[in-house]
């Protein structure tokens, strides 16, 4: 029994489960007119809704994509520019104000300084490579800052040039540091893309737009709004899932 | 040689007819104008439905935050063509130098006043609690202008539309202090108006006041130039002329067969998103006495109503050039 409930899965669902509870209760005290905080029924009533229509998976695929080309600008650069920075610290302290600069930027102001300066259709892009860069900065350069000195040198010792050394020892003992850091910026980048589709007020397709204007078609009934979240929380679940895969796939390769 | 003189007259004779017969043909017709040859951006509602025939356009964008997402594309010159409401797309202008030209008005306000059933002597008068949205903008501007500050005591504001239809929903609203109170009188605009109207159908709520009609009475029959149609400077003037005098086609057919918009905008998968509106409600509130105010009027044929309209604004001593 005791194996049973401290087994990892069990856990996770019992978790589900809780929040569901929470979820029912939260609507049974605020849900005056079965729209304001909707029951996880009407929710899931109204998502099967959107499940059947083709317009959901294509806001759900803009929105991924337009994440994904952030994401993975942001990750190009700061693997390059954590990678430099994790090897010399004279750079890393150089660059210290500049990314506590951009970390504490409210990411609202952000998103008005990018629909000046690009089109609201294409700022989230970009807000989301100036949110997520910091983070994956700061793990790919503390994750090759924490390498230990001894096989670095050992592997000098061996003859490795500066860049066998950073590629090939150090970046992969640094991995773990990346994978957090990619785990959760993320997640951070999808609810940033979305928060930002909402504030620009762009109407292409994508799960920001559609929900902004759900809202803005009746602000007391958010049935619509949960259900097209669920998009967003069960695609999120489910890259949860592929990060637990990859990291349990890590530590074997490892042992 | 005499031959040979004979048959390349005839010849010469043929083509000339050709081309002739070709010039009097482009004459008699003018090329039909290109609907992606400029880029336009238009915020949600009904200045969006006037560009019902744009959906399958590229170049052609929509925005539900006008002044987060519109005008900053105008004061950057993003678009060769921008939409927004008259006096918004002024201020671009004379305040921060948008380089674009006013060039016609395309919708004509609307708002409506609606009675919550709930007033015992029916009138509009300073014991009325009114509930207005989007203060120190056009609703709340056009109120004043109509009514004047005698019933300000009692007049409170949301900021959207959807809330003061959320209001009218719930039957309540919270106020400044965050107190709940009963609003007598609520302002809405079209096509909120009929959602709520639809929805309420057992209340006894009605429309009090045509706020556009009020308008006019009170501006010696002037209409409410609500949104209007700016150019950017560097578009070709014939392109614009083309592009205007094609809108103006479109707004017309669809005030006469409002059905043309639930034809061009049925098999668009998010036309519901981009143009803020479904486009069968969309027909239907054009049907209902073109409640959704559509219209096409040159501005600079209608300066003094334009510059009524921005008064209210105070937005003065506006000069030729910003007319197209």
């Amino acid at each position: 029994m005791r194996k049973f409930i401290s087994n990892k899965f069990t856990l996770f669902a019992l978790g589900i489960l809780f929040v569901i509870a929470l979820w029912i209760i939260l609507s049974l005290c605020f849900d005056t007119n079965g729209g304001i905080f909707p029951s996880p029924i009407n929710t899931f009533a109204r998502f099967t809704e959107l499940l059947r229509e083709p317009y959901s998976y294509q806001c759900l695929g803009q929105t991924f994509k337009r994440m994904l080309v952030g994401f993975s600008i942001s990750f190009a650069a700061a693997l390059i520019v954590g990678i430099f920075a994790g090897n010399h610290q004279p750079l890393y302290d150089f660059l210290k104000p500049l990314m506590t600069v951009i970390k504490s930027i409210p990411t609202v102001a952000l998103v008005f300084l990018f629909v000046v300066l690009l089109t609201p259709k294409d700022a989230p892009i970009l807000v989301v490579i100036v949110i997520c860069f910091p983070i994956l900065y700061e793990a790919v350069a503390n994750g090759i800052r924490k390498v230990d000195p001894q096989i670095v040198q050992a592997a000098r010792v061996d003859g490795a040039r500066y860049f066998k050394r950073v590629l090939v020892v150090k970046l992969p003992l640094a991995i773990s540091y990346v994978i957090v850091g990619v785990v959760s910026s993320f997640s951070l980048s999808f609810k940033i893309e979305i928060m930002a589709e909402v504030i620009t007020g762009t109407t292409s397709n994508g799960l920001g737009s559609v929900i902004h204007f759900v809202q803005q078609e009746d602000p007391t009934e958010l049935t619509s709004v949960f259900a097209y979240s669920l998009f967003a929380i069960i695609f999120m679940l489910l890259f949860t899932l592929l990060e637990q895969i990859i990291k349990q796939v890590l530590i074997k390769q490892k042992d | 040689m005499k031959k040979y003189i004979s048959l390349i007259a005839v010849a010469l004779a043929l083509t000339a007819c050709n081309n002739g017969g070709k010039t009097i043909s482009s004459e008699s017709k003018a090329p039909e104008f290109d609907r992606a040859s400029l880029s336009i951006v238009t915020p949600t509602g009904a200045p969006a439905l006037a560009f019902y025939k744009y959906a399958k356009n590229g170049n052609f964008e929509t925005n539900s935050n006008p002044s987060e997402g519109i005008i900053p594309q105008m004061v950057t010159g993003k678009k060769d063509v921008v939409v927004l409401p008259t006096n918004a797309g002024m201020q671009a202008i004379l305040n921060k130098k948008a380089d674009y030209q006013i060039a016609a008005t395309i919708t004509f306000g609307n708002f409506y006043l609606l009675s919550m059933n709930n007033d015992e002597n029916k009138t509009l008068d300073a014991n009325d609690t009114i509930l207005l949205f989007q203060r120190g903008n056009v609703p709340d501007k056009v109120f004043h202008y109509v009514y004047g500050n005698d019933y300000d005591a009692n007049v409170h504001y949301v900021s959207a539309v959807s809330d003061a239809a959320a209001a009218v929903n719930a039957g309540f609203f919270a106020d400044a202090n965050g107190n709940n109170v009963v609003p007598n009188y609520v302002m809405l605009a079209q096509p909120v108006l009929q959602t709520v109207l639809t929805k309420n159908t057992d209340k006894g709520y009605a429309v009090y006041a045509d706020m556009q009609a009020k308008y006019k009475e009170k501006s010696n029959n002037q209409a409410l130039f609500q949104a209007s149609v700016f150019v950017k400077k560097t578009v070709n003037k014939d392109t614009a002329k083309a592009f205007l005098e094609s809108l103006k086609g479109d707004i017309d057919e669809a005030i006469k067969t409002p059905d043309v918009i639930n034809d061009s905008l049925k098999d668009i998968e998010n036309a519901q998103t981009v143009y803020g509106i479904a486009p069968a409600m969309a027909t239907a509130v054009t049907k209902n006495n073109n409640g959704m105010g559509l219209g096409f009027e040159y501005a600079k044929d209608n300066k003094a109503a334009v510059e009524t309209f921005l008064k209210l604004f105070s937005i003065e001593g506006v000069n030729e050039e910003v007319y197209f």
